[in-house]
């Protein structure tokens, strides 16, 4: 057993960071907290941390309660999202800085210490000081610090987002793996979906303080709980209507003129409800086509990224948004008349949310 | 090594590291900020002695007079009278100026040449005389002098009177030759009576001839024979002599020789009081709006240009920092004011004011502009750059930009800025003290009249009530116009709504922005480096090489003995409270704790002093009585907000990261900050423990209003400049200064080498 | 109308050369993105054509007109930055209003052109608050409302999104260049995010250590790179070293490690030269057979990507490969023997560099 949060809630003044939030974390888990600025998921990493003390609540670690022990006792390292390097101190002095406060005998600490940087790829820039690294280099050099301290449980907050885009894409996995190949559980908090989904065992969807969702990338992506989670991991288009009959295998939503088919769901036929469907999910061809699951437009605009082109159409069911690979957005115009469609399985049914759909899509 | 880490586990311990918070925060509470306030509960006690004294209708007269350098000096007595021909008796003593009165030592009353008589009417004109008494109950009496303006009388000067044995049973006396124009005659008095009063039964004879200065009497031998000489002139008003005459055994026996009464002045209690402190806050409020003016300037070329020579530039500006005020004012009173009693001044000096009001302002200036610029340039340092460019990128030019954009933005900074003029202008003691003797002038502000007062008060204790009243009005005033400055900046409306573009265009480029740079840069030197540095001119006067410097050194050592316990004593008190401040989970307690730490900044440091000299000697829990201990507790109090504001300062930029991942990695609390949070913050500690320090050399308010016999550097060179001892004062202001560099380098060393 | 020339422009800094004798053309109407690494001088660029700083060397001409001695006020051009840098003392509404009242414009004209250009950021109902209330993207939105005010047909967007969360920078970029092609207007953005400077610009300018490396399309530059820093830094893929085995007419075989074969179309080379080749993981396929342009490999881990897998497989060259399918392949797993297949069109061919192939594709 790793790390449990056991309805932990935590307050600033009136401002809920954490509400009743419970999870099991497994040992050597990588687990990814995803949400919008605000979600309280760096609260989250502080509270385990012991940075922060809890309003209620119990934190486990190893089946040992902790809520109350001090920092230094929990051997949980909390890596800020600029790393936190020591500025007065250099490479090789940082990754000391665990092993000295602890005062481990020195060949101990050599020994550790050395592996570390190895592992890093530091070994050569042991003398450089924080300021003369690059962003990657600074990473790994708070890595070496975090691990030489013998952690169990690593705490990483946006550990990514002070890198350069393209670089991002090259160190997530690298993150991974090195938690992976060393059996360490890692919390990493994140507001980039498709970071979340790349590197994760499983995923927190964390809003407002509250878990929505935890499952698997392929559970959250393919099986949203809500509209929210739905549109923030991947975009989505939603449809308002109405169930007009249903069974096991599929319902149908009437949208004003637009027929939907759409999975099956436990919601009451005549209900008020919406139906999403990921862009990603969408497919579009040339020409107008009239049908179920078909949504006949105008290509309104194309923008190009790479594999994948996102494009916009313009229908009478209002604007409408794919993803498709950009080998067959080639071959379409601006302007020109395209069809969107999608699978029965990829449309999802939702209740109406509480405070309506806008107020529920919303990711800041 | 080892034991060094458990001392670290064992202050990391939450019990004792909650104990010594308490202790940091009672320490505060109790023997800093309720000492520093304390004087407001004497109003309540004392209200009694305050409306006698004070808010009645006394007045409060200045004698001063020359010293006594008799051998057997004993002491001075101060009498006063409405009789313009009255003779000084136990009926008209006011004040009794010797060591057993004011608990001092001979020497201390030696040197009190100058008295405040308080308990006098105010509608009425007085006469005053001054005594010197001689171990032997010998006196001498001083000429009279009255404060009646509307008075017709002039009164003789003393003179000197020396008898010589020349033959048998005669004897001659002899006497220095009245100078006065309205003389009419000199009369001897004669007895056999050692101890006699000149009256009309013991006049001998009448001498008219203004010019004659020597007679021959009979005094048959062996007998005592004792004479005086008395100048009067056509009013009737008389001067007398010293008591010249022999022994029964034949020995000469001299009375002391009577000092003469060099100035007299009575104003209402309440009206001295309130001119004093109108001076203060006209000084005050004046010399901080010019720091503005020329500093924002000044900042705004520091920072947005920053130029090659910025550290060069920033050191200059900082130098009135470390030079002790006193120093300075003497300095600054040399370059700007007429100096009627010095001659030889080097080339350079303006000369150009005879204004206290004049001089004050200028000096104020030299001290406080570093406290405007700097705080202006940080807060610019973080503006940032950038909204400058989204102006210009907007279509506004340069000054456009700064008006509409940067200047709201800078309210904050403005506020610590004025703030820090503010209480430093109106704090300023020696700088005052130095500057208003050099140019001879009696007007003093408040701060230098608590000096006089507390000075007086040693042998007249009836001052106490004046003193704690103004004391009491200074610290409320202060803290008065703080709060309204920082109102009206922070509310302050300012037009940005309206733009001239064509003429704020003209204003960004070609000769405008040169010029002003200029201006800045004149003032710069001609206002605050020519002024403060003009001493080292001074001091290098060939007259000025065989200067006496025993005294110097003596109160130069124990200047700098009290610096440096207190700067000890700050820096441990102060760390922990900067760190209770900044970091406290409760931001409620951190931020009334800040409020509180920051109290003794903003009360000027002679009220502060008093308030503390108040406190030791009243309360009776802890009996404190060495002056040296109260001292020192007065200068942790007015430098401790220098150390917590640095930590608070630092702490505050420093992200909590740090310590927080030092945490997570294993440190101990103790340890987190001696590793990680320690060396990040050196450099602010530093600074803050060089503030101490040379703030505690340079004070002179609090030092006189604790203790007005403490003699440390600054307070023994303004006794210098009031006894006429210039270029010993000129010495040893060089000297104070180089060594207060010479100390702030080496702690700079010091801690650079302990990295 | 603004057509923006420079000419063999220079700045350094001291010893640093930010930006060396750099050519460019930017058209009437434009939406140009630079991208590159942090530090390649991307910023000193947009610096130097909006007048912040000055240029050591070379002319800038903004319609054929001379610059040099123009102030930033005069440029007429607008500005959004990456740090948003909203007036923290000024209302939504003054912010925006900003560049009218310092041109002391009509009263009319300043609340006409204050209330479109925040009509166009969907904003107008923020007008009161001050920017410390605005979530990240609103602030970043009356950032462009405020740039917009200027009215100046030249608009420069420097990291505009770098600020912003993850899922708000994509919404974000589709709002940039819908406005800016509405308007009209000539745009050059900068970013450090590969995706962003593809998706939103009709011409895309890659830099690397103060020089362009490359401009093109953005398709051309994903699809067709001409430079090895562009191939890997516009999006991943996955680079192969070999050398020049024969060439039999139609086709080029390959040499790679450990006798590993592969054919290209033919090109310009002769027998033994070394080359690198470049494919995209979206190109690559797994075939069951061995064909003639595929390389055997075991697949190491496969990840989940939303709408694809994502296989990473070590080929028998000792090269790892990224190979990217979609869902509804047939599923591999790790530890699986496959064969990877060559598209040889989509197959790029670069000289190999004389500096080493990892040095090239070095990000920081």
């Amino acid at each position: 057993m790793g790390l449990e949060l056991r309805k932990i809630s935590k307050k600033f003044g009136e401002v809920v960071a954490l509400s009743d939030v419970s999870i099991r974390i497994e040992k050597g888990e990588y687990l990814v907290i995803l949400g919008p600025t605000g979600a309280g998921k760096t609260t989250m990493l502080r509270v385990i941390a012991g940075l922060e003390e809890l309003d209620s609540g119990d934190i486990l670690l190893d089946d040992k309660i902790v809520t109350k022990a001090d920092p230094e006792e929990r051997g949980v390292v909390y890596l800020s999202q600029t790393y936190s390097l020591f500025p007065h101190m250099n490479v090789l002095e940082n990754v000391e800085f665990g092993p000295k406060v602890r005062d481990w005998n020195p060949a101990n600490r050599e020994r550790i210490v050395s592996e570390m940087l190895n592992l890093v790829r530091l070994q050569d820039r042991v003398d450089a000081f924080p300021h003369e690294l690059s962003g990657g280099m600074k990473q790994r050099n708070a890595l070496a610090r975090a691990l030489s301290t013998n952690v169990r449980t690593l705490l990483l907050d946006e550990p990514l987002r002070a890198l350069d885009a393209r670089l991002r894409l090259s160190l997530r996995t690298e993150l991974r793996r090195m938690s992976k190949d060393l059996g360490i559980t890692s919390l990493h908090v994140t507001h980039d979906q498709e970071e979340a989904i790349t590197i994760a065992d499983r995923i927190v969807i964390l809003r407002k303080g509250k878990i929505v969702q935890i499952g698997t990338p392929a559970e959250i992506y393919d099986n949203p709980v809500s509209p929210f989670v739905q549109h923030f991991v991947g975009e989505a288009n939603f449809f308002c209507g109405t169930i007009q009959e249903k069974n096991e295998e599929g319902s149908l939503v009437k949208c004003d003129g637009l027929k939907v088919s759409a999975t099956a769901t436990d919601i009451p036929v005549g209900s008020e409800v919406c139906v999403g469907v990921k862009t990603e999910r969408c497919h579009v061809t040339r020409g107008k086509e009239e049908g179920l699951n078909k949504l006949p437009g105008t290509l309104e605009r194309e923008l190009f990224l790479g594999r994948l082109s996102s494009i916009e159409i313009s229908s009478e069911y209002g604007n409408l948004k794919a993803k498709v690979l950009a080998e067959v957005s080639a071959t379409m115009d601006e302007g020109e008349d395209v069809t969107l469609h999608f699978d029965r399985d990829q449309a999802i049914v939702f209740p109406i949310p509480d405070e309506g759909l806008e107020k529920e899509l919303e990711v800041e | 090594m080892a034991r060094g880490r458990r001392l670290l586990e064992i202050l990391s311990k939450k019990p004792v590291r909650k104990g010594w918070y308490i202790f940091v925060i009672l320490f505060f509470l109790l023997l800093i900020l309720l000492p520093t306030v304390y004087v407001l509960s004497y109003l309540v006690t004392g209200w009694d002695d305050v409306s006698n004294y004070v808010l009645s209708d006394k007045k409060s007269s200045t004698l001063e007079w020359t010293k006594s350098e008799d051998e057997l000096f004993a002491g001075y007595e101060a009498h006063a009278s409405t009789d313009p021909n009255f003779y000084p008796d136990a009926s008209t003593l006011e004040i009794l100026i010797n060591p057993l009165s004011g608990h001092v030592s001979l020497n201390t009353s030696r040197s009190a040449t100058s008295t405040i008589v308080n308990t006098l009417q105010a509608d009425q004109g007085h006469f005053f005389r001054v005594l010197v008494v001689d171990d032997n109950g010998l006196r001498a009496v001083s000429n009279a002098m009255s404060d009646d303006v509307s008075s017709q009388l002039s009164f003789p000067s003393i003179i000197y009177l020396t008898v010589s044995n020349i033959s048998g049973d005669d004897l001659t006396l002899n006497w220095t030759r009245s100078e006065d124009l309205d003389f009419q005659r000199y009369e001897v008095y004669y007895s056999t009576d050692y101890g006699f009063v000149p009256g009309p039964g013991n006049r001998v004879a009448n001498i008219t001839d203004s010019q004659s200065n020597s007679t021959t009497v009979f005094a048959p031998q062996p007998g005592s024979h004792f004479y005086r000489v008395r100048v009067v002139n056509s009013q009737g008003m008389w001067a007398e002599s010293n008591q010249h005459g022999i022994s029964s055994i034949g020995e000469k026996v001299d009375s002391p020789v009577p000092v003469s009464l060099q100035y007299t002045f009575s104003e209402s209690t309440l009206d001295s009081i309130t001119g004093a402190v109108t001076l203060s806050f006209q000084v005050s409020v004046v010399a901080t709006l010019i720091d503005f003016v020329v500093g924002l300037p000044l900042a705004w070329y520091l920072v947005r240009k920053s130029p090659r020579w910025k550290d060069q530039l920033n050191t200059l500006i900082d130098v009135p920092l470390a030079f002790p005020t006193a120093a300075t004012g003497f300095s600054a009173a040399l370059f700007w004011g007429m100096t009627p009693g010095i001659v030889d001044k080097p080339l350079g000096a303006l000369s150009i004011t005879s204004s206290p009001v004049i001089l004050l302002t200028l000096l104020m200036v030299v001290f406080s502009f570093p406290y405007m610029v700097r705080p202006l340039a940080s807060i610019l340092e973080e503006l940032s750059v950038e909204y400058d460019t989204v102006a210009g990128t907007c279509g506004a030019s340069k000054f456009t930009a700064a008006r509409t954009i940067t200047l709201p933005l800078f309210r904050a900074g403005l506020v610590t800025a004025v703030t820090l003029c503010l209480a430093k202008t109106l704090s300023e003691t020696g700088g005052v003290m130095a500057a208003l003797a050099t140019i001879s002038s009696r007007e003093v502000n408040a701060t230098a009249l608590i000096g006089t007062w507390k000075g007086a008060s040693v042998f007249n204790p009836s001052l106490v009530p004046g003193l704690a009243f103004l004391s009491f009005l200074l610290i409320m005033l202060s803290l008065t116009l703080i709060m309204v400055a920082k109102f009206i900046i922070m509310r302050a409306k300012l037009p940005i709504k309206k733009v001239w573009p064509k003429f704020e265009r003209r204003l960004s480029r070609g000769w405008v922005p040169k010029a002003k740079d200029v201006a800045v840069f004149l003032f710069l030197i001609i206002v605050v480096l020519l002024p403060a540095f003009y001493i080292f001119g001074y001091a290098a006067t060939p007259q000025a090489q065989h200067a006496d410097l025993a005294g110097f050194w003596n109160s130069l050592a124990y200047s700098f003995f009290v610096a440096g316990i207190v700067t000890l004593i700050v820096l441990v008190l102060g760390i922990p409270m900067g760190i209770l401040v900044a970091r406290h989970k409760n931001r409620r307690v951190a931020s009334t704790l800040d409020v509180l730490s920051n109290i003794p900044f903003v009360v000027p440091t002679a009220a502060l002093g008093f308030s503390l000299g108040l406190f030791w000697s009243t309360q009776s829990i802890i009996p404190v009585t060495s002056e040296i201990l109260i001292i020192i507790m007065a200068h942790i109090a007015f430098t401790y907000p220098y150390v917590v504001r640095n930590v608070v300062g630092a702490l505050e930029q420093l992200s909590p990261e740090y310590e927080e991942t030092a945490r997570t990695l294993g440190a101990k609390p103790m340890q987190g900050f001696r590793r990680v949070t320690f060396p990040l913050i050196k450099m602010s500690i530093l600074s803050g423990a060089i503030m101490t320090f040379t703030r505690s050399v340079g004070e002179t308010g609090a030092t006189i209003a604790v203790s007005p016999e403490a003699i440390t550097a600054p307070v023994y060179i303004v006794s210098l400049i009031k006894s006429g001892s210039y270029y010993v004062a000129g010495i040893s202001s060089a000297i104070l200064i180089i060594f207060s560099f010479i100390v702030i380098l080496l702690i700079r060393a010091l801690i650079k080498r302990g990295a | 109308m603004p057509r923006i020339e420079l000419k063999n422009v220079s700045k350094r800094f001291g010893k640093i050369v930010a930006v060396n004798t750099t050519n460019l053309t930017i058209e009437d109407g434009e939406y140009l993105s630079i991208v590159g690494p942090s530090g390649c001088g991307k910023t000193t660029l947009v610096k130097l054509i909006s007048g912040v700083w000055e240029s050591t060397e070379g002319q800038i001409l903004i319609d054929g007109k001379d610059i040099a001695n123009v102030p930033t006020e005069d440029r007429d051009l607008g500005y959004v930055f990456q740090g948003i840098e909203l007036f923290p003392h000024m209302t939504v509404w003054e912010n925006t209003t900003y560049a009218p009242r310092v041109k002391d414009w009509p009263d009319e004209e300043l609340v006409k052109t204050g209330e479109d250009s925040l009509r166009l950021v969907n904003l107008l109902e923020m007008r009161e608050t001050f920017p410390g209330q605005l979530s990240g993207g609103a602030q970043q939105k009356t950032g462009i409302a405020r740039a917009l005010a200027t009215k100046a047909k030249l608009i420069i967007l420097d990291e505009p999104l770098s600020a912003l969360d993850a899922r708000v920078r994509i919404d974000l970029r589709y709002e940039l260049r819908r406005l800016v092609k509405r308007l009209g207007l000539t745009a050059i953005h900068v970013t450090h995010d590969q995706e962003e400077a593809l998706s939103v610009a009709d011409r895309t300018v890659v830099m690397k250590k103060g020089e362009i490396v490359e401009i093109g399309t953005p398709r051309q530059l994903y699809e067709k790179p001409r430079h090895i820093f562009t191939a890997n830094f516009v999006g991943e893929g996955n680079f192969l070293e070999g050398s020049v085995k024969r060439m039999p007419g139609k086709w080029c075989q390959i040499e790679l490690r450990n006798e590993q074969f592969l054919f290209v179309p033919p090109m310009d080379v002769t027998e033994g030269d070394a080359l690198v080749l470049f494919t995209r993981p979206e190109n690559l396929k797994f075939c069951k057979d061995f064909s003639t342009n595929s390389v055997p490999g075991e697949v190491r881990e496969v990840q989940f990507m939303g709408s694809f897998l994502r296989y990473e497989v070590m080929l028998a060259t000792d090269d790892p490969v990224l190979v990217d399918l979609p869902i509804q392949h047939e599923r591999v797993y790790a530890g699986d023997r496959v064969m990877v297949e060559f598209n040889p069109i989509d197959t790029l061919v670069f000289e190999r560099p004389p500096e080493g192939l990892r040095e090239v594709l070095r990000l920081e």
